[in-house]
């Protein structure tokens, strides 16, 4: 097979990739809430991920950054293992929601985490060391007891090879 | 090449997998809360950023609420309440839609549901993010090409879901799927497991409902635009009138933007805070279809007299007026409120009135002043004295005290604090009063004088200096 043959096959191949993934991301592109990032670009974005369990939920009256007061919930995260930046036993995170006194906020596009559970976090990091989730509800992947992402059948095993790979694209 | 083909469409298939996860289980709804009324009144904020209209904001959403009224086969109604100017959401026992002009991530839109310990909402506000999405009130307009466009009627059509109490679904074809195509038009209609979600809250309806129309309402006072002095009493009347139920005049429910409900029927009258009122008077007939009809009307704001220099909130007084007549108090929460609206984020225990400054005694034991739009640090001592932890009373100095002999400055007895600068200016509470300079401040029988640098003595009269010659007081 000579060189310009071999272009073509390629080029052949590359728009197949291109067009497959075209055809199975237009039925679903975009959430109602926001556009769903994949979780190669969610790994590149974040500064932290961790695989976590919630050891504590506070919740607090809190105002955010637009001036709404709410219930904004703090969160202790047991971290079971880092994905991607600095490696620590423990991160907080905020998360708008919760319930205080029987009043419970919740906010549409957030999952509302409790103890015990656990979830591929995706964090930036916030004033003060707390962390915050990259693309809000989009960077907690929560975990079911079997290791799979909760209403998939996608595995952690998985979603740890995808972040490494793209954490590992970053780095080259 | 079908091989390669098929296995490039499986990597494909994976990472479309990475992206969505696939489906474990057959699709259905969730639910978390609702309304113990079946019903819900909403309030909008068509302000937006995309040049929508208040009317064609108004009119997509009030679609995207019937396609529940209509589609849901339930009980379950929403009504439309009017226009609302809220820029921020919380707990307030109103329910609306308002538009950010900021961005979340690639959230297009939130809803905020408050419920209580026996799961009743109590209130639910919408919040659309348009600075990076652009949002088309009118079918046949939405331009895909960027690939950020959303019809606010499918957008709002699935965010309503939220707000009578469905979470998302894992049915694909569901108005509550977590998906939305650019100027996708699909939402708008309800799928057989939305209507399932609502039904399991509110029921079924009862029978197909007859062909209704919505009701008429008119205002005949106020005028549009009118305006009155603070504390008068508006005379409010209007009608109402509906194809199926007759007159519905007594039944009208009249609310302002600034003050909620203000009363009901055909005619009252009422006093109204000050500032500018959206005025809407509504009523609902008995198939649950809302008429309403609006009108502006400002009322002026009370002159206020101006709080006494050394007032103190909340030792003194229970709020300050400065002199630009803003009155400042103190929340439940301990926010620090300028005409109602928290100030510059401020928080704090005390609020000073001192030197037409306004001062905040701050959750870290500090002194804020106010600057017109922010606050300022200005330390842990009571503006205007020398005492520390927010005391909010100074301590005079002794009479006979000489500047800079016998202490470095002087405080007199309404807590004023006199030093000499470096220059030689003559310095009340770190300004130079009343262009004085001088070598010396001595404070005698409840007066200050200054030695000037013409050798003569000097009273300070309150606003300026008077000279009383060399021989020292």
């Amino acid at each position: 097979m000579d060189r310009s043959r071999l272009a073509w096959r390629f080029n052949r191949r590359l728009l197949a990739v291109v067009a497959c993934i075209y055809f199975i991301f237009c039925s679903v592109a975009g959430a109602s809430q926001g556009r769903a990032v994949p979780l190669e670009e969610r790994a590149r974005g974040a500064s932290q991920i961790v695989v976590a369990t919630v050891t504590s939920v506070t919740p607090r009256w809190d105002v955010n950054a637009y001036g709404d007061r709410l219930i904004i919930s703090r969160l202790s995260l047991r971290v079971d293992e880092t994905l991607k930046g600095v490696a620590a036993a423990a991160v907080s995170m905020d998360l708008e929601g919760g319930t205080i006194d029987g009043l419970t906020l919740r906010v549409s596009a957030l999952p509302a985490l409790e103890l015990g559970e656990r979830a591929v976090f995706f964090l930036n990091a916030r004033a003060g060391g707390v962390y915050q989730p990259y693309l809000a509800g989009q960077g907690i992947v929560e975990l079911n007891d079997t290791g799979f992402v909760r209403g998939s059948n996608l595995t952690l095993a998985t979603v740890r090879a995808v972040v490494r790979q793209a954490f590992a694209g970053t780095r080259r | 090449m079908r091989a390669p083909l098929l296995r490039v469409c499986v990597v494909a298939a994976v990472v479309a997998a990475m992206t969505v996860g696939w489906p474990a289980s057959p699709g259905a709804y969730a639910t978390y809360a609702k309304w113990a009324n079946a019903a819900a009144t909403v309030y909008i904020s068509p302000a937006n950023n995309d040049g929508l209209s208040d009317s064609a904001v108004v009119s997509a959403l009030q679609a995207a609420m019937d396609d529940w009224n209509t589609q849901g086969a339930s009980p379950f109604r929403f009504n439309y309440g009017g226009q609302v100017r809220d820029t921020t959401t919380g707990y307030d026992g109103r329910n609306v839609v308002l538009f950010r002009n900021g961005s979340d991530g690639n959230i297009i839109a939130y809803t905020y549901s408050w419920w209580d310990s026996s799961n009743r909402l109590l209130d639910s506000d919408m919040i659309i993010y348009d600075q990076t999405y652009t949002f088309y009130a009118f079918d046949g307009t939405c331009n895909p090409s960027p690939g950020n466009a959303v019809y606010l009627h499918d957008l709002a059509a699935h965010e309503f879901g939220h707000m009578l109490g469905l979470s998302h679904s894992s049915e694909p074809a569901a108005t509550m799927y977590a998906g939305y195509a650019t100027c996708s038009t699909t939402q708008r209609s309800l799928d057989a497991d939305d209507v399932a979600g609502i039904q399991s809250l509110y029921g079924k309806s009862s029978s197909s409902p007859p062909t209704n129309s919505a009701p008429s309402v008119s205002i005949s006072s106020p005028g549009n635009g009118a305006s009155y002095a603070a504390g008068a009493a508006v005379v409010f009347s209007g009608s109402a009138s509906d194809p199926q139920d007759g007159p519905l005049t007594s039944s009208v429910a009249w609310a302002s933007s600034i003050d909620g409900a203000i009363g009901s029927g055909g005619s009252f009258s009422r006093t109204l805070s000050a500032g500018s009122h959206v005025i809407t008077a509504s009523v609902r007939d008995s198939g649950g279809l809302v008429g309403s009809a609006q009108i502006a009307i400002t009322v002026a704001a009370a002159p206020q007299t101006i709080s006494a220099d050394g007032t103190m909130v909340p030792t003194m007084a229970s709020q300050i007026v400065d002199n630009t007549g803003a009155v400042w108090t103190i929340g439940s929460d301990g926010s620090i409120r300028r005409n109602g609206t928290q100030a510059g984020g401020g928080w704090g225990s005390k609020i000073y009135w001192k030197n037409s400054t306004v001062y905040v005694y701050g959750t870290d034991n500090n002194w804020w002043q106010w600057t017109g739009s922010t606050w300022t640090n200005v330390g842990p001592n009571t503006p205007g004295g020398t005492t520390g932890s927010g005391g909010g009373s100074s301590t005079t100095s002794a009479d006979g005290t000489m500047v800079p002999t016998m202490a470095s400055q002087i405080v007199d007895n309404t807590g004023a604090v006199w030093t000499i600068g470096s220059d030689g200016s003559i310095r009340r509470n770190g300004t130079q009063a009343g262009g004085g300079w001088g070598s010396k401040i001595y404070w005698r029988t409840s007066t200050i004088y200054v030695y000037g640098t013409d050798n003569n003595w000097w009273k300070w009269t309150g606003s300026s200096w008077t000279n009383i010659g060399p021989i020292q007081p």
